[in-house]
């Protein structure tokens, strides 16, 4: 196994609010080695999306944050300002799920994909124009160098997401985080993206991380998946491990709440019943006890440790796990 | 695709919604016209549920919307039961909406963020006088049929979560008794988890109040749950249209088979035929509208829009070269 280029070991990211702290992620571990893709998958609340802020540098200063996260054998979390400048844009590239937020609607396509390369390698201006027509045309946007003098406004909901993807690949990261980056598009849209980030991490050799609420996406697209709830890790394995041994109850009733295409009309879905947990309240147990039809009395008193499947990367956390063929 | 003609109308049955011809064009910028939904008919049968599936831009929602005159179609015609909508007045159009609700995409939004739970869903019978024969008891029973503790009543939206605030959209747009349940992507902004509980609730709702349903929604898994019939629509015109197994299960419209292998996990072979962008509304192919992006387009496709034809027992689609070799996601 390769030295993970990404590695978060117990991090754990608390808010501070005028109505007391809110416990948003707990206790996370995870890595992402070198041209892999890592699937994060969880519900709204569950921490998907803070947790890679926290790498990115983009939480409040209302979140104190704990546990240790390094790039490549460097502290992200303690990283002097120096450094800081050019690790995030360089090393490390997001792109976000609303790709209008991520653009500015003032100026034109050309002097937003330019400023990064201009700042980072001191490009020069025709020299940064012409990597970013390339650039643009790497992740397949029609008529590039006409796009280049566009406005945000002018291009679909397709293009603009693949002209953020092409800023975020400006400078070669080693890693890019997409954070839900195809939920606001069309299913036609959907594929073609993914498809693209696809070949982008294959033939750059990125780590990728994908965060997603829709199991579909990640289980089509990722080597690897951690199923996140109430800020924790639920279950982490390889994908097809995953799918195919869930353990987790959280794990299994989110596939098993999602309608079955090749299923004919009028099966009856099996909703998780109840509310996601508050995370003001620093849990004693479970997260998802109190809505888990496997839960027993001490699943509400016990925080369960995450529990390793012998000779594999398949842990979870959970005192009643599903068994099964783990068992056998 | 994307044709003309009326083939796919079931005549014989009895109808509580039928849709002809309807056009919807909105102004474009510089003059242009964009056209919306160009020549779209369907019926529904009372008690059914009609998926209305197609990409952004299809003309899905316009024309859901055109159903209950929100704005007023640019022509054609939309019956309800005895009642012609385009040409009713004012007045009698408003009277006839009470049996046409709708609940939208974003629950938070749609309800007044100052109302309590128990004033938002009182709100529409206050409007209509039918308040005799409605107490607050009522009020309290729909709260609990939707799932919300009739002791929140005071609460406001923002005290709900989203999963919370559709299912008090839902008892709004039940509170008045409507025959048809128009919902405009009800689920796409919850959670798994709770679309899984809304999507439940509205098949026991329906069958509790005899509803018909419009289910509009991008997510084909969702509209394969729900709908009796589905009609798939690109760039405002019905590609394909019919009962809701067989168009899953025997797509034979080029453009339907496509969107279906756009699916995650739909394990079907993706031939990429939907790459490119959506031509503009404003300025639509001639003929076939779906041509510039079909593997299967001929000349013929270029010049002439398609007539329904019959696919299947309840299965019409608008297409020259229909599929022989159905996709069926399995």
């Amino acid at each position: 196994m390769n030295a993970p280029l990404l590695e978060l070991e117990h991090l754990s990211i608390t808010f501070a609010t005028p109505s007391g702290p809110v416990y948003a992620v707990s206790d996370v571990s995870l890595a992402v080695e070198r041209g892999k893709s890592l699937g994060i998958v969880g519900e709204s609340g569950s921490g998907k999306s803070v947790t890679m802020k926290a790498i990115m540098d983009l939480l409040p200063s209302s979140a104190t944050i704990g546990g240790r996260a390094e790039f490549d054998g460097e502290d992200v979390l303690n990283m002097p300002s120096s450094r800081r400048k050019h690790f995030y844009g360089v090393d490390v590239a997001m792109v976000f799920q609303n790709p209008m937020t991520s653009l500015n609607p003032v100026k034109r396509i050309d002097a937003q994909m330019t400023e990064g390369m201009r700042f980072h390698r001191g490009l020069s201006k025709r020299d940064a124009e012409t990597r970013a027509v390339e650039l643009l045309e790497l992740v397949r946007l029609p008529d590039a160098q006409s796009r280049m003098r566009q406005y945000p406004h002018e291009l679909s909901g397709g293009m603009r997401q693949r002209v953020v993807i092409a800023m975020a690949l400006a400078n070669d990261p080693a890693l890019l985080i997409a954070d839900e980056p195809t939920t606001a598009l069309d299913v036609t849209v959907q594929r073609d993206i993914l498809n693209l980030l696809d070949a982008l991490r294959a033939d750059l050799n990125m780590a990728l991380i994908l965060i997603s609420h829709d199991l579909g996406v990640v289980r089509d697209r990722t080597d690897d998946v951690v199923v996140m709830y109430g800020g924790r890790l639920m279950e982490s394995a390889a994908t097809e491990e995953l799918f195919a041994n869930t353990q987790h109850p959280y794990a299994r009733a989110l596939q098993m709440s999602i309608p079955d295409i090749s299923k004919p009309r009028g099966q009856r879905l099996d909703p998780i019943p109840g509310s996601p947990p508050d995370l003001s309240v620093e849990l004693t147990g479970c997260p998802f006890a109190p809505r888990c039809t496997h839960a027993q009395d001490d699943c509400s008193n016990t925080l369960p440790v995450p529990t390793r499947i012998d000779g594999t990367s398949h842990s979870y956390a959970c005192l009643h796990p599903l068994g099964q063929k783990a068992d056998g | 695709m994307v044709g003309i003609g009326s083939a796919h109308l079931r005549s014989d049955t009895e109808t509580i919604i039928e849709v002809n011809n309807l056009v919807m064009e909105f102004p474009g910028a510089r003059g242009s016209v964009v056209q919306a939904v160009s020549d779209v008919s369907f019926d529904v049968v009372a008690g059914e549920t009609l998926g209305i599936v197609g990409e952004s831009g299809c003309g899905k929602s316009t024309t859901a919307k055109a159903v209950v005159q929100m704005p007023d179609p640019t022509s054609g015609s939309v019956r309800y039961g005895d009642k012609e909508l385009t040409t009713l007045s004012k007045h009698d159009l408003r009277r006839t909406r009470s049996d046409l609700q709708m609940i939208f995409q974003d629950p938070v939004s749609s309800l007044n963020p100052r109302r309590g739970v128990r004033d938002i869903i009182r709100e529409g019978v206050e409007v209509w006088g039918t308040g005799d024969t409605w107490g607050e008891d009522r009020i309290t029973e729909l709260m609990r049929s939707v799932g919300i503790d009739p002791q929140y009543g005071d609460r406001r939206p923002f005290q709900f979560s989203g999963g919370q605030c559709q299912r008090i959209s839902i008892a709004r747009a039940l509170a008045l008794d409507p025959k048809v349940l128009i919902s405009d992507e009800p689920v796409s902004a919850l959670d798994v988890s709770v679309q899984a509980q809304i999507l439940n609730l509205l098949e026991d709702l329906k069958q509790e109040h005899h509803l018909t349903m419009l289910f509009i929604s991008h997510d084909l898994a969702v509209v394969r749950n729900i709908s009796d019939r589905v009609v798939v629509m690109y760039l405002g015109r019905v590609a394909e249209i019919g009962d809701a197994d067989s168009i899953f299960g025997n797509a034979a419209h080029p453009y339907t088979q496509a969107l279906l292998a756009a699916v995650p996990g739909s394990g079907i072979e993706d031939d990429g035929s939907l790459s490119g962008e959506l031509p503009s509304p404003s300025n639509p192919p001639e003929g076939c509208r779906f041509h510039t992006r079909c593997p299967h387009a001929t000349e013929i496709c270029r010049t002439t829009v398609p007539e329904f034809t019959q696919h299947g027992p309840d299965h019409h689609l608008a297409c020259h070269h229909p599929q022989s070799t159905p996709v069926a996601i399995s």
